[in-house]
């Protein structure tokens, strides 16, 4: 049944696949990356291949950063498959995936799943709105198809978004404001953690950079403690409050929203790995040991998949994984685990800072009126949530059923943090208590005719 | 809210009642649907489940509600559980319950004619008449996107499908509104028999009851076993996939002769997808696992049925975890012991049998003939003892 088998099968080929692939590779283990993009850089260096021909200024250095390692990567010898979607990864190991049209089954003696992050809802009222995108969306444009927009409005908080935006002004494109949602309380909760953020000063310094040059070009308002997108069928405008409690109107078609990035489980989950809720940063991580082993002795998972540090640190946990896989499979280790381990530490010592600061205020977590959609792909409102969980609801899997949100194309992506919170809410017991949706292969989109061509051709 | 110490202390303290509460382990639809009857009748009823309401496969299965296809043994039992089916609106408070449509298995060649045409006999010669041959034109002009290759096919008109969380939900409600008390999540760790009546032991507490009805699916066998049963099930988990919603094409649900394919389209046009093969079970751990080669064989012979279907993406797969006997009957009727009542190993197709069993064990618990048979499904059919 299966076609092809390889000693470690990479899923995802941003920083911590890439590196990881170039460790393996050296080791002369045979490796096959896996990827649904076209090329290879993830969401952080997306395009950049091409890009780098032109050479486009806008995208900045922290982009070109990932230049050498894009390079590297493509000279590393391992077998790429680009356009090619994982879907499942069975407890045989087993890789069910999909490319052009065709499903294949492949088996590799070590997995590391490299699937990164994916960016934190931001339901408030009129989020659903066409106009409305997410900062991460805008960003893609960007960089895959040098597409913008004029005039749009920034809204939210977190690295990200400042980085958009400098890469809009420097791209030429207008910015109407930034709204930055970062709440006071953030900032307290986050200060004893500032002096660990001061070990990263480049880091630091770049945002200071970025802030400086948009506030030349750009209104900047913080403290922002209530925003609404209006329209009927598309974006008009915006109306957000400071803690000043004045209310300002804004005209808008374009609105960009960003509450900072959380890993992208659903592969992860569907495999049946453990998950642990993390209170702190507000999210579910896979468990991992330090070389990002999971609870399957044979599967790793590296970069902001097993907890969200960056791209530096990515590719780190990416070349720690693959050092630990060359390890078990008796080659001498390329590089001290050791070494690896201290920079580990030292990259993802800015993450409890940011965690904290970016952790978003409530209202910017869960919507604030009843009619506000929760949950895209079924059109579930806030009100419908509340009435499932009267109707005795107890956890999401339940709800599900109760209200068929998180049972769409995204599998709950975008509402399951939202859904639990909510239940935690009401039924007073712990977000890590309450779980997640239970989530099911395929955990990306295949035809019926492509899941049939596993057992041949579709009949004509 | 009362814990089950409470509960205990209440029963005790109602001793000069005549009986007991009637105990059901189990609460899939076979557990609500036996609840709801015994409620109606004005018995008593605590119902335990280790998980919650409609959590294992009478929440999750494909939803097919069919007479077609059944095992000449579940036939009568099958028809009485389609009279509560065709009033279920009624009987439950709910509208749109059942979906009634026709059920079609159809022939993709000349095998499938034949095997259909010695089951249409064989039932005839048993005096059952609903399974009727069907034509192929009359069967194109009924599904015109039916492939055009199809020879015909059988085919039992009123037949059709309901949302299976839906449904065991409603049982569920209209037996707490009857007065059955539901304790979730709460497990049976064993059941013995002390004095004149039974002690259920759970992981929150003891209950006492005279007769203890078994429900437990995939989980039947062991408590069974705590009675002094030997009720042998194997735990399976078939799979099912959902779909990308399509513009309404079809108000049947399709099988295949000879084949195994249930596919049916849902109000919102997303197409349900089953058929036979199975995932990994594993009911210690109330897990499933998808075997992929397993979903591309049912989905392929959707293909052969409706080729249309080619670029419909698939939303999300599934399994849930059911009980099969050896000869894929259920088990229903009495334990070895007084007051033991069994109701599982549906292999399958109990959803549509369910308000059946719900009648019939809420006969045997009040010590009535039930309307049907039930020696096809006899506990102790398999014992090592018997
Ligand atoms: C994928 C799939 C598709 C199906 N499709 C169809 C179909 O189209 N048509 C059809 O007619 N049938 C279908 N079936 C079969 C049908 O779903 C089952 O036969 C039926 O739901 C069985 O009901 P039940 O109440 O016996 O079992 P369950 O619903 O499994 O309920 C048993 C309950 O017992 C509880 N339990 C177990 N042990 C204990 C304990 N020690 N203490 C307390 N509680 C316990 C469990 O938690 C569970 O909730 C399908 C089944 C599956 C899995």
């Amino acid at each position: 049944m299966t076609d092809q088998h390889f000693q470690v099968a990479i899923i995802g080929a941003g920083p911590a696949g890439m590196a990881a692939a170039c460790t393996t590779t050296k080791a002369g283990l045979h490796t096959i990356v896996i990827d649904d993009q076209k090329d290879s850089g993830g969401q952080v260096y997306r395009n950049l291949r091409a890009n780098h021909s032109l050479s486009p200024t806008y995208l900045g250095d922290s982009y070109y950063a990932g230049t050498k390692l894009s390079n590297d990567f493509a000279a590393c010898g391992a077998n790429y498959w680009t356009d090619c979607a994982v879907w499942q990864i069975t407890s045989s190991h087993e890789i069910a995936l999909v490319s052009r049209g065709e499903a294949k089954l492949i088996t590799a003696d070590y997995i590391i799943i490299a699937t990164g992050a994916i960016e934190r809802a931001m339901p408030v009222k009129g989020w659903t709105l066409p106009g409305v995108m997410s900062v991460g969306g805008a960003q893609t444009l960007l960089k895959q198809a040098a597409l913008g927009a004029d005039d749009a409005v920034f809204v939210g908080s977190g690295p990200l978004l400042y980085l958009t935006v400098w890469q809009y002004i420097k791209a030429g494109l207008s910015v109407r404001a930034v709204l930055d949602t970062t709440g006071r309380s953030q900032w307290l909760s986050a200060l004893p953690f500032a002096p660990l953020a001061f070990l990263q000063p480049d880091m630091l310094a770049m945002g200071q950079k970025w802030l400086r040059e948009i506030r030349q070009k750009v209104d900047v308002i913080t403290n922002v403690e209530e925003v609404e997108i209006a329209g009927r069928s598309q974006v008009e405008g915006l109306s957000y409050t400071t803690s000043s409690g004045e209310r300002i109107d804004l005209p808008a078609k374009h609105v960009f929203l960003h509450q900072g990035v959380i890993p992208n489980i659903n592969l992860s989950m569907a495999t049946g790995l453990e998950h642990r809720w993390d209170q702190k940063a507000h999210y579910w991580a896979p468990v991992t040991d330090a070389t990002g082993k999971s609870s399957d002795e044979q599967i790793y998972i590296a970069g902001d998949g097993s907890g969200v540090g960056g791209a530096k640190a990515a590719a780190i946990t990416g070349q720690l994984s693959a050092s630990a896989i060359v390890a078990r499979h008796g080659k001498p280790r390329l590089m001290a685990q050791l070494y690896y381990k201290l920079r580990h530490l030292h990259f993802l010592s800015i993450r409890p800072f940011l965690d904290r600061l970016y952790l978003p205020e409530v209202q910017f977590r869960i919507p604030q009126n009843d009619e506000t959609i929760i949950c895209r792909c079924e059109a579930v409102t806030k009100a419908d949530i509340n009435g499932a969980l009267g109707s005795g609801a107890t956890g999401p899997n339940q709800l599900k059923a109760f209200s068929r949100a998180g049972m769409g194309r995204c599998q709950g992506r975008t509402c399951g943090l939202m859904v639990q919170e909510m239940i935690a809410d009401h039924t007073g017991q712990s977000m890590a208590a309450i779980g997640y949706y239970r989530i099911r292969p395929p955990v990306k989109p295949i035809t019926l005719a492509e899941l049939a061509s596993l057992e041949g051709a579709w009949p004509q | 809210m009362a814990t089950i110490n409470d509960a205990t202390v209440s029963v005790r303290r109602n001793t000069a009642a005549p009986t007991r509460p009637v105990v059901i382990i189990g609460a899939g639809i076979q557990g609500c649907a036996t609840a709801f009857f015994l409620s109606q009748r004005g018995q008593s009823v605590i119902v335990l489940d280790k998980d919650h309401v409609g959590r294992h496969a009478s929440g999750v299965n494909a939803g097919g509600v069919r007479r077609l296809g059944r095992d000449i043994n579940e036939i009568p039992l099958s028809l009485v559980a389609m009279d509560w089916w065709h009033q279920i609106n009624q009987l439950l408070d709910i509208e749109d319950g059942f979906h009634q449509q026709f059920y079609v298995k159809v022939a993709l060649d000349d095998a499938g004619a034949n095997l259909a045409g010695s089951r249409i006999q064989q039932l005839e010669k048993a005096g059952f008449k609903h399974e009727k041959w069907v034509e192929p034109e009359q069967l194109h002009r009924r599904i015109p996107h039916l492939t055009k290759s199809i020879i015909g096919g059988v085919l039992v008109e009123g037949d059709g499908w309901a949302l299976p969380w839906r449904i065991t939900r409603a049982f569920y409600e209209q037996a707490v509104k009857l007065g059955a008390e539901f304790r979730t999540p709460v497990s049976v760790q064993s059941v013995d028999y002390v004095g004149d009546h039974w002690q259920v032991t759970t992981n929150v507490g003891k209950l006492e009851a005279d007769n203890v009805v078994n429900c437990a699916g995939a989980w039947g066998a062991q408590i069974a076993k705590m009675v002094g049963d030997d009720m042998p099930v194997e735990a399976h988990a078939p799979m099912l996939v959902v779909t990308d919603r399509q513009p309404l094409f079809l108000d049947a649900v399709i099988g295949v002769m000879g084949g195994t394919l249930s596919l049916k389209q849902l109000d919102n046009g997303s197409m349900v997808i089953g058929g036979g093969m199975r995932g990994v079970a594993d009911p210690d751990q109330n897990k499933t696992q998808l075997t992929p080669v397993g979903l591309s064989k049912f989905v392929m012979t959707a293909g052969r049925v409706f080729s249309h279907l080619r670029d419909v993406s698939i939303l999300r797969a599934w399994a849930g975890i059911e009980g099969y006997t050896a000869d894929n009957l259920p088990f229903i009727g009495r334990g070895s012991q007084p007051g033991i009542i069994h109701g599982f190993g549906f292999s399958a197709h109990g959803f549509q049998l369910g308000p059946g069993v719900g009648e019939v064990l809420a006969d045997l618990v009040m010590a009535r003939q039930p309307r049907v048979d039930i020696s096809p499904f006899a506990p102790q059919r398999f014992s090592k003892l018997s």
